[in-house]
C-alpha cells in the first residue's frame, strides 16, 4: 500500500520511482556504571544502536592497550599499540566483555585503554562517527603482609625471621614491587642486624604473593617494629609491619625433678638403682626436654656428688645430660651422700652467690631455681 | 532470659555422663570409640570394625548414639584423615546416625558429629586409629607428671601402638583426691618417707615426706595403693601398708626382731659390718657389735624367709654378701675360709707412667662366699682405695680371685683392668687410655643428625664402682665422639632430642661395640592434648615420659617431652613396623 502510494506520487509528479534512501544507524557505547578499572579487571561494555529503518546493526569492537590513550593508536611507546590487544581485544557482539591486559605489546604496563565501536546496518551503512571510548586505568597499590616466625619468646641477640609477602595483582606478571625494610628500634636505640633470607618460598596460603624474608637480630630489649613498604612502578605504595617484643634472656628454671627432694634435714632412702632426673626445665631459649622450635636449644646440666664422708663435691664431668643413675650397691648401707644438679642456658650465669651448702640456688632470688640437691641415704 | 531458658532446657535433658572414665586415657580412641560429655547430654561414637585396618575397599561404619538429647537430631558428620583432609561419608541409615567412610591410609582419623543446636548436645568427637595392614603391635607405658598447680597426681597409662602410623592420644588426667593422714607408732606420730604405689600402675608412684609429727598431705588417685613407709627415726621398722581412700592412719611399729652374728672364715666375730634383712620391705639397718652380733627390726614375721645383705667393714678384704630365703629369727652368718691378698705397693700405671692419686675400685663376684644358716651366700667384692703420692696402692686386703679394677684418674678418665689375685703374685694395675669412639649419627631420613644425644650408662664393673653416666652430643654435622673406659661395659642409647627418629639402644657393649654409623630408626609420632578432668586451665610444662612396659626405676624413658602452652604434646616413639 505504501509502495503503491510512492508509485502513484511519482506518476503524478512526473518523477521515476526510486528506493527510499537508507540512513546510517547511530550507535553509542554504554559503559554501565562508571568506576575505576584496574589491570586484570573485567570490563563490560554494551553497544546501543538505532537504525532509522529499524534494521539490524552489527558491531565491531576494537580495544587497544595504551600508555596514553589520548595520543591514539600511533604505535609509539607513549600512545597505544597498533593492534587490539590479543585475547579479547576485538568482538563482533553487541556486548563487549574483556579482561584488561596488564602489559602493552611493548611490555610497558597498560595505563589506559582506547576502545572503538563501529556499527553497520544490514544494508551496509556504517554509523558515523566511529565511537571511541578512553578508559583510564587506576593503579592499585601493592598488597603487602608481614609476619614473623613464631617462637615462645623473642630474646636479645637471637634471630627473628621476619617475612613479607607482596603482590600487585593489577601489575600482573611484572616483577613484584621492590620492598623497603625499616627497623624501628626501642627508645634506647640498641643495635641490630637485618640480613636477607635467600629463596623464601611462597606462603602456601597466599601463593599469589611473592615472599621475602629477613633475619632481624635485635641487640636490645624492648618493642621492635619491622616495617615493609612496597612501591610499584607508578609510585603506589603498600605497607605492613610486624611488632616484636624482645626481652632479655632469662634464667632457666628447674620446674620438675624426680625423685622427690627431701626437705631440709631429711634424707631420701635409696633402696634401688634410681634415675635422678630433671624432668622439665622452663626457659625462653634452652628448655628440657627439647622443643620442636628450631631456634631453641637444650639446657646444660652439671652434676656433682658429695660422696659419703667427703667434704668436697666431685664433679661428674661426663654426666652432662638431664639424669644420672645412683645405684645403692655401689655404696654401703647407711652411707649418706648428696647429689646435685645445676643448670645453665646458653648465657652462663654464676651461681657463686649461693654458698655450697645451700641445696637450691636461684640467680634471680625467687622460685626459679638453677640448683637442686638430693640428700640420699643408701639402704 | 534466653540464657535462663537454655539452662533449664539443659537441666531437663537430665542424662548422666556416659563416660565415668577416671583413667588418664579417658575419652579417646584406640578402643574404637569415643565419648563426649556435657551436662545433660552425651554422644557416643562407635566404629565397626573397632580396630580397622587401612583398606580402600572396606568401609568403616561410624554409629552415633545420643543420650539425653532434646528434639530430633541432625547428624552432621565430619571425618578428617591423618593428613587433615576431609573424608567423604555415605549415610548408612535413614536418620543419618550411621555413616560409612573409607580409610585408605593408616593413622588417626578424627571423627566429629554435630547433632544440631536443637539437641543441646555438645559436638561428638572420637579419634579412630586405623592401622597398617600387618601392623606389629607394641605397648608403651606413658607417664604424665603434671605440676602441682594442675591438680592431678602423676599417673600412667598404657598406649598400644600399631606399626606404620602415627598415634593420637588424648591424655585426660584423673584429678584424684587430696588426701591427708598421719604415720603413727601406736598413738605417736612418726616422721617418715612415704611412697604411694597405685594398684593400677605401681611405677607411677607418688612420694612425700611427712612433717615431724607424721602428718602428710598429698594428691593421689582414688584407688587402692600400697605404701612404703620408711620412718626417719630409729627403732621403728619400715613397713608396707595398704592404703585406701578412707585411710587416715598409716601404722608402723617397732616390728619384729631378727638377730644373728657375723663371723669371718676363722670364726672370729666381725665387728662393724652392716646387716639388713628384707621380707616384704627392708628392715632397719644394724651394725654388728664387737662380738659380731646384730639385731634388726622388720615388719615381717621374724621367722620369715628373708633376703639378707651384709656389708663388711672396710679393711678386712671381705666381700659384701647377699643371700635369699634365709629364715629368721636368728641368722648365723659365716664367711667362707678364703684367704686374702694384700695389694700394698701395687703400682697403678698408664703405660709406663705411675698415677699418683688414682682412685681404684676392686670389684668382682664370688660364689659361695659365706653361709647364712643353711643357705649359701654370694659375695660381691667392692673395695675402694686411692694410690699414694708415688702411684702405688697402700695396704689393701682383697679376696684371692680373678677380679677387676676400675681406675678413675679424674675428669672422667676411667679404665677397667683385670687383676688376678688368686696366687697373690705381685701385680701392676695397668689403666689403658680411654677409647674414643667417633662416628656419625644418621636420622631415620638418612640425614646426619646434628645435636643427637648419646648416653652411655655404665654396667658391670663400672656400675659397681659407681661410675657416672657418660653423655655426648653430635656436632652440627652429626659427628660424635665418645670417650669410654677401655674394658668397660655400657648400655648406650643414641637418640634424637627432637624425637623425629627413634632411639637406638645398645645393651652391654664395650667401646668396640659402638657403631661408627649410628643409624636411628623410624619414629612414630605420639601426640595429643593433655587435660585434667574438671579443670579448664591449660596444662603447661607437664612431663610426658614413654617407657617400655618392663622398665624399672633405673631405666631411662624411651622418649620424653613436656606439654606446650596449649596443653599439647608430641613425642617420637619407635615404630613397631609391619609384617
Amino acid at each position: 500500500m505504501r509502495r503503491a502510494l510512492f508509485i502513484a506520487m511519482g506518476l503524478v509528479s512526473g518523477c521515476f520511482y526510486t528506493d527510499p534512501l537508507n540512513q546510517r544507524p547511530s550507535i553509542r557505547i554504554d559503559q554501565g556504571s562508571s568506576h575505576v578499572f584496574y589491570r586484570g579487571d573485567t570490563v563490560d561494555l554494551t553497544a546501543v544502536a538505532n537504525d532509522p529503518e529499524g534494521g539490524t546493526v552489527s558491531f565491531h569492537w576494537r580495544a587497544y592497550a595504551c600508555t596514553d590513550a589520548n595520543l591514539g593508536v600511533d604505535g609509539t611507546d607513549a600512545g597505544c599499540d597498533n593492534v587490539p590487544f590479543p585475547g579479547g581485544g576485538t568482538s563482533l557482539l553487541q556486548g563487549f566483555s574483556f579482561v584488561v591486559p596488564h602489559l602493552r605489546a611493548t611490555g610497558a604496563p597498560v595505563e589506559s585503554l582506547l576502545v572503538f565501536l563501529e556499527g553497520t546496518d544490514e544494508l551496509g551503512a556504517t554509523a558515523k562517527p566511529v565511537q571511541q571510548l578512553i578508559i583510564p586505568l587506576g593503579d592499585a597499590p601493592p598488597v603487602v603482609t608481614a609476619s614473623r616466625a613464631f617462637h615462645q619468646a623473642y630474646v636479645v641477640g637471637q634471630r627473628v625471621d621476619v617475612f613479607a609477602a607482596v603482590g600487585d595483582a593489577d601489575d600482573g606478571i611484572l616483577p613484584p614491587p621492590p620492598l623497603t625494610w625499616t627497623v624501628f628500634s626501642p627508645m634506647t636505640q640498641p643495635t641490630y642486624t637485618l640480613v636477607d633470607i635467600p629463596d623464601v618460598p611462597a606462603d602456601p596460603n597466599h601463593p599469589e604473593l611473592a615472599q621475602f624474608g629477613k633475619t632481624l637480630t635485635p641487640m636490645g630489649a624492648g618493642s621492635w617494629t619491622v616495617q615493609v613498604v612496597a612501591t610499584d612502578s607508578v609510585g603506589m605504595t603498600g605497607m605492613a609491619s610486624v611488632d616484636v617484643d624482645v626481652t632479655a634472656d632469662r634464667a632457666p628454671c628447674i620446674t620438675q625433678v624426680a625423685p622427690i627432694v627431701p626437705p631440709t634435714g631429711q634424707t631420701l632412702p635409696l633402696d634401688q638403682a634410681t634415675l635422678f632426673q630433671v624432668l622439665v626445665v622452663d626457659d625462653d631459649l634452652d628448655v628440657y626436654p627439647a622443643s620442636t622450635d628450631p631456634i631453641t636449644g637444650v639446657t646444660s646440666f652439671s652434676w656433682s656428688l658429695l660422696p659419703p664422708g667427703a667434704t668436697q663435691r666431685q664433679l661428674l664431668s661426663t654426666a652432662t645430660g638431664n639424669r644420672v643413675l645412683l645405684d645403692p650397691s655401689a655404696y654401703a648401707p647407711g652411707d649418706i651422700l648428696e647429689l646435685r644438679v645445676e643448670i645453665q642456658d646458653r648465657q652462663p650465669r654464676s651461681l657463686s652467690g649461693c654458698s655450697d651448702n645451700q641445696p637450691t640456688c636461684s640467680v634471680t632470688g625467687d622460685a626459679c631455681i638453677q640448683r637442686q640437691t638430693w640428700r640420699v641415704e643408701v639402704r | 532470659m534466653r540464657r535462663a531458658l537454655i539452662l533449664v532446657l539443659v537441666a531437663a535433658c537430665g542424662g548422666a555422663s556416659a563416660s565415668g572414665d577416671d583413667q588418664v586415657d579417658a575419652g579417646t580412641s584406640g578402643d574404637g570409640g569415643g565419648v563426649t560429655d556435657a551436662p545433660g547430654c552425651s554422644i557416643v561414637l562407635t566404629f565397626n570394625p573397632p580396630q580397622p585396618i587401612a583398606d580402600p575397599a572396606a568401609p568403616i561404619r561410624a554409629t552415633a548414639q545420643l543420650h539425653g538429647a532434646l528434639g530430633v537430631p541432625d547428624y552432621m558428620w565430619t571425618v578428617q584423615a591423618p593428613d587433615g583432609t576431609g573424608v567423604m561419608t555415605t549415610s548408612a541409615s535413614t536418620d543419618g546416625s550411621m555413616v560409612d567412610f573409607v580409610a585408605a591410609t593408616a593413622g588417626a582419623y578424627h571423627v566429629y558429629l554435630d547433632s544440631g543446636t536443637g539437641t543441646f548436645c555438645p559436638q561428638g568427637f572420637a579419634v579412630l586409629q586405623v592401622s597398617q595392614p600387618g601392623a606389629q603391635v607394641a605397648d608403651y607405658r606413658v607417664r604424665v607428671t603434671p605440676n602441682a598447680v594442675d591438680g592431678a597426681p602423676p599417673q600412667e597409662t598404657i598406649v598400644q601402638v600399631l606399626g606404620g602410623a602415627d598415634v593420637t592420644r588424648t591424655l585426660a588426667l584423673d584429678p584424684g583426691l587430696v588426701v591427708t593422714g598421719q604415720v603413727k607408732n601406736g598413738s605417736t606420730g612418726v616422721p617418715a618417707y612415704l611412697r604411694f604405689m597405685p594398684a593400677s600402675s605401681p611405677n607411677g608412684y607418688v612420694e612425700v615426706f611427712t612433717d615431724s609429727t607424721g602428718h602428710y598431705s598429698t594428691r593421689l588417685l582414688g584407688q587402692n595403693h600400697q605404701v612404703l613407709v620408711v620412718p626417719t627415726v630409729p627403732g621403728v621398722a619400715p613397713a608396707m601398708d595398704a592404703w585406701t581412700p578412707q585411710t587416715t592412719t598409716l601404722a608402723v611399729g617397732p616390728g619384729n626382731l631378727v638377730t644373728g652374728t657375723v663371723k669371718d672364715g676363722s670364726g672370729t666375730p666381725v665387728a662393724g659390718a652392716q646387716v639388713y634383712v628384707t621380707g616384704t620391705v627392708q628392715s632397719t639397718l644394724a651394725t654388728t657389735a664387737a662380738d659380731g652380733s646384730f639385731s634388726v627390726r622388720t615388719s615381717s614375721p621374724a621367722s620369715s624367709a628373708f633376703a639378707v645383705g651384709v656389708t663388711p667393714p672396710p679393711g678386712r678384704g671381705l666381700p659384701a654378701l647377699a643371700a635369699n630365703a634365709v629364715s629368721g629369727p636368728t641368722i648365723a652368718i659365716q664367711y667362707a675360709n678364703a684367704p686374702t691378698c694384700d695389694l700394698a705397693a701395687t703400682p697403678v700405671k698408664r703405660g709406663s707412667t705411675l698415677e699418683p692419686g688414682a682412685h681404684v675400685t676392686i670389684t668382682g663376684l664370688l660364689a659361695n662366699a659365706a653361709t647364712m644358716n643353711a643357705s649359701s651366700a654370694g659375695g660381691r667384692v667392692q673395695i675402694a682405695v686411692t694410690a699414694d703420692g708415688t702411684g702405688k696402692l697402700p695396704s689393701t686386703l682383697v679376696p684371692r680371685s680373678p677380679l677387676s679394677s676400675v681406675v678413675d684418674l679424674g675428669g672422667g678418665d676411667v679404665a677397667v683392668a683385670s687383676i688376678d689375685t688368686s696366687a697373690c703374685a705381685a701385680q701392676t694395675i695397668s689403666a689403658p687410655a680411654a677409647t674414643t669412639v667417633a662416628g656419625t649419627m644418621i636420622d631415620a631420613a638418612s640425614n646426619p643428625l646434628p645435636g643427637g644425644r648419646i648416653e652411655a650408662v655404665p654396667v658391670g664393673d663400672l656400675a659397681a664402682a659407681g661410675m657416672p653416666i657418660v653423655n655426648a652430643s653430635a656436632d652440627p654435622t652429626g659427628a660424635f665422639s665418645l670417650a669410654l673406659a677401655t674394658g668397660g661395659h655400657y648400655d648406650i642409647t643414641f637418640s634424637d632430642p627432637r624425637a623425629h627418629s627413634a632411639p637406638l639402644p645398645l645393651t652391654n657393649v664395650t667401646a668396640a661395640g659402638v657403631p661408627t654409623t649410628a643409624l636411628l630408626g623410624k619414629a612414630l609420632k605420639l601426640s595429643g592434648d593433655v587435660s585434667v578432668i574438671g579443670n579448664a586451665n591449660p596444662i603447661i610444662g607437664a612431663s610426658i615420659q614413654v617407657f617400655s612396659l618392663t622398665a624399672n626405676a633405673s631405666q631411662a624413658p624411651i622418649a620424653e617431652t613436656a606439654t606446650t602452652q596449649t596443653s599439647t604434646y608430641a613425642v617420637g616413639i619407635p615404630d613397631p613396623g609391619t609384617m
